[in-house]
């Protein structure tokens, strides 16, 4: 089993390639950076393209794409955009398993509260097994890693596709509902 | 059970140069009721067993950047491979004229993609060329003709049966015939090189370097990295750009990129002089670029043994041209050319 966790960024896309469930190996962590000579929707369709090539050249079984979260103060809108491009391109059937969620879904997956995915992200929490958490890797790279190893634990059987569903100005978050829910789908391979 | 069917359709018109054992013609599909592309290649030339190999290569290799195969027939003498029509070759603009930074970006990342796939599904082309990159109507590249195209194997290495000399990679000269992606690397760079100078340059350089060294030790330049010529790519191409060009065609394979990969994310960080049109003209050079107000052009001409470079502003609603005096310069030789005809472009630049 692979998996792909995925960062977005306005200028590039951070991912990670994990295998092996039960004791992860990192196989791959590194960077899609978006073509800066193109304009926006070129430098989507780039995003779209590369990162189904890499679906491909490694065999992806499951993904988890990192969004922005819910509440934050001043979202960026071309890394909505890669986000929303990364969602569809899921959503079009490119890996059989997949999430698209916030750090505390992707902490759920992992087994551990918001607020301890949240330092795990920062590196003032670590997770077991990983070698040089705090010092070799930046925030994106290891919110792509945590994406990834989420992705590992997404259950066998294909989900549909869920998004956290908060509106992004300040509010009451509904994080527990945006969380896996159980309308699995059960489209042909 | 076995069906045999009948495939028709009307040869229009030849295509391409005539290959060693292949054709290339447009033509119209009685079942399809549409142009199609077809590859007549001559059963004669190739073994029984390897009749459609490349038609199965290119569908194996399947991506948007990949030349798509409709089908593949054959007659008791010819194979053909049917693929659909695509506006033009790289190589048609190249007779025209040089790409812009922006569209040697935007080609190269879409021909990059195609190779990087059909790396992944352990191939390699061999046949890296402006002829092969097509365009389709909507300006979007795909890699063409995987006639030469070969499985690798264990050691990541293959041997082609047949190789274009003014492409041939350094090391299938100096070391050995089996070859790496490294040598699609060396061809994808040259590529690279060749939609920054266009085909007129290139062309004059490979018929002088031919003609100065012989037929024969010419490919000794290939060899040794002195063609093609590191110092004839265009003073406006960024370094960034100039940097990927010349890792790309490095004469020691383990000196190039490790991966296509690796070298399209160097060529998505190209991001200066995007626009500049770089044009030969009679015993000189023209870049020009022009926004909805004004056109800027730097000429760079020969006088005598040194070179005058003249900069102009045209302002294109009074039509009125002023020239530049501060980057303009006559008489000058040496290293100074390229730094001022960098500094006049540098200078020119909007928002630079």
């Amino acid at each position: 089993m692979i998996a792909l966790g995925l960062r977005a960024h306005p200028k590039h896309v951070t991912f990670a390639v994990v295998t092996n469930p039960q004791a992860p190996v990192l196989k791959a962590l590194s960077t899609v950076t978006l073509p800066a000579a193109l304009h926006a929707p070129e430098q989507l369709f780039f995003v779209r393209t590369t990162l189904l090539d890499l679906i491909r050249e490694y065999s992806v079984g499951s993904a988890v794409v990192r969004t922005t979260e819910p509440m934050a103060k001043s979202p960026n809108l071309m890394r909505l955009n890669i986000e929303g491009v990364i969602q569809e391109l899921l959503g079009a059937g490119a890996v059989p398993r997949y999430f698209a969620g916030p750090l505390a879904t992707i902490g759920r997956h992992l087994g551990v509260s918001t607020k301890d995915a949240k330092r795990m992200a920062t590196g003032e929490a670590n997770i077991d097994g990983v070698d040089g958490w705090a010092d070799q890797y930046d925030n994106e790279q290891r919110e792509a890693i945590m994406a990834a190893l989420a992705a590992l634990r997404i259950p066998r059987s294909r989900l549909s596709m869920i998004t956290a569903t908060q509106p992004l100005v300040a509010g009451p978050t509904h994080i527990e509902q945006s969380a896996l829910a159980d309308d699995e789908v059960s489209h042909a391979d | 059970m076995l069906i045999e069917t009948a495939v028709r359709f009307d040869r229009l018109k030849n295509l391409a140069l005539q290959g060693a054992n292949s054709q290339v013609f447009l033509a119209r599909d009685h079942q399809l009721q549409a142009p199609v592309v077809i590859k007549e290649i001559e059963k004669a030339k190739i073994d029984e067993a390897r009749y459609f190999d490349e038609a199965a290569k290119l569908y194996a290799a399947r991506h948007p950047n990949v030349v798509n195969v409709l089908y593949a027939s054959s007659t008791p003498s010819h194979v053909y491979i049917a693929m659909p029509q695509y506006a033009c070759s790289i190589e048609a603009v190249l007779r025209e004229r040089p790409l812009t930074v922006r569209e040697v970006v935007r080609v190269g990342l879409g021909f990059l993609s195609g190779l990087h796939h059909i790396h992944v599904k352990k191939l390699v082309h061999f046949d890296i060329k402006p002829s092969n990159v097509l365009l389709d109507a909507a300006g979007n590249a795909a890699l063409a003709d995987f006639g030469l195209c070969q499985a690798v194997n264990a050691a990541g290495l293959a041997t082609p049966a047949q190789v274009y000399e003014s492409h041939m990679a350094p090391e299938y000269l100096v070391a050995s015939t089996s070859l790496s992606t490294a040598a699609d690397i060396y061809q994808a760079g040259l590529t690279l090189y060749r939609m920054c100078v266009g085909t007129a340059l290139w062309q004059a350089q490979l018929d002088q370097v031919i003609a100065g060294l012989g037929p024969d030790r010419w490919l000794e330049a290939v060899a040794h990295g002195a063609f093609p010529s590191r110092d004839l790519i265009p003073p406006h191409i960024p370094n960034r750009l100039r940097t990927i060009i010349l890792r790309a065609i490095q004469p020691n394979p383990d000196d190039r990129f490790e991966s296509v990969m690796e070298m399209m994310n160097e060529l998505a960080r190209v991001d200066e002089a995007l626009d500049w049109q770089f044009t030969p003209i009679a015993q000189g050079f023209r870049w020009e670029m022009a926004n909805d107000e004004q056109r800027w052009t730097v000429e760079l001409k020969g006088n005598g043994p040194l070179a005058d470079i003249i900069a102009r502003r045209e302002n294109l609603a009074t039509g009125k041209v002023t020239e530049i005096h501060s980057l303009s310069h006559t008489g000058v030789k040496g290293a100074k050319v390229v730094k001022y005809v960098q500094e006049a472009i540098r200078e020119f630049t909007p928002g630079a």
